[in-house]
């Protein structure tokens, strides 16, 4: 398929708008749009929605922090067990099958899906 | 005792992050639900934890060939400004119907991927193969 700058941008709008009127929930929306619409093989989609999220997230935690919503006593251990936990998933990435990938997110985005349809 | 569970916790959840299926939400639960920490404090630590972990997992991606930088470069030109302009009107809108339709159409996909057949990416390499 041909490369769609607009199909990026707009998937990109999307899931920035996601993350900044809920706080999060832009990464549900990347893969599917990034592999379905965009036209994206489902693998680079999963890898390129970790690096679209994360300047989103840079920007989101900014705010926060001009805010003055950010509290980060005691978080060490997690931001710690995260890096390492990083990683590791960019290492073993490549080997994990789709399948568990494509029905591990299914499940989270009907988490997801249900939390916001029924919560509002 | 704490920081271990941290660690873990951190930890486990930091490899679903890395591979793109949402580990920040696990995290978000475990610290609302488990550690009783408010919503707004858990969702800021999140932001920042995420930060920590896609940066090592996406150099992981990077060196295995996986990220389409002009596919990423694109989403971020579209998505960081909209990220911020719709941080910056959250306060004063109510998102309670933006969000039940975003429900909505997760929803579908998310049945949709769950109910995915095997053999998709064999396909996708025979058709990159053959370009």
């Amino acid at each position: 398929m041909e490369f769609s700058r607009t199909k990026f941008g707009v998937t990109g709008a999307l899931a920035g708008l996601a993350n900044g009127l809920f706080g999060s929930g832009g990464g549900l929306f990347l893969v599917p749009l990034l592999a379905g619409w965009a036209g994206l093989p489902r693998r680079k989609a999963f890898a390129a929605s970790v690096g679209v999220i994360l300047p989103l997230s840079a920007v989101s935690a900014a705010i926060y922090w001009f805010r003055g919503g950010l509290a980060l006593e005691g978080a060490w251990p997690y931001l710690a067990g995260g890096f390492v936990g990083g990683l590791v998933s960019g290492r073993i990435f490549k080997r994990v099958p789709l399948v568990w990938l494509r029905r591990g997110f299914g499940l989270l985005i009907i988490y997801g899906g249900l939390r916001a349809l029924l919560l509002g | 005792m704490e920081a271990i569970s941290g660690l873990a916790v951190g930890f486990l959840t930091g490899v679903l992050s890395g591979f793109g299926v949402g580990g920040g939400t696990l995290l978000l639960l475990w610290l609302t639900m488990a550690q009783h920490m408010d919503q707004l404090r858990a969702g800021g630590l999140n932001l920042v934890y995420f930060i920590c972990c896609a940066g090592p997992a996406l150099w992981g991606h990077i060196k295995n060939g996986l990220v389409e930088g002009r596919a990423v470069f694109w989403c971020g030109v579209g998505g960081v400004p909209a990220c911020v302009a719709a941080s910056l009107l959250a306060g004063g809108l109510d998102a309670s119907l933006l969000r039940r339709l975003f429900g909505a159409f997760i929803l579908v996909i998310g049945v949709r991927e769950l109910f995915c057949k095997k053999e998709e990416e064999p396909e996708q390499d025979k058709e990159k193969a053959g370009r």
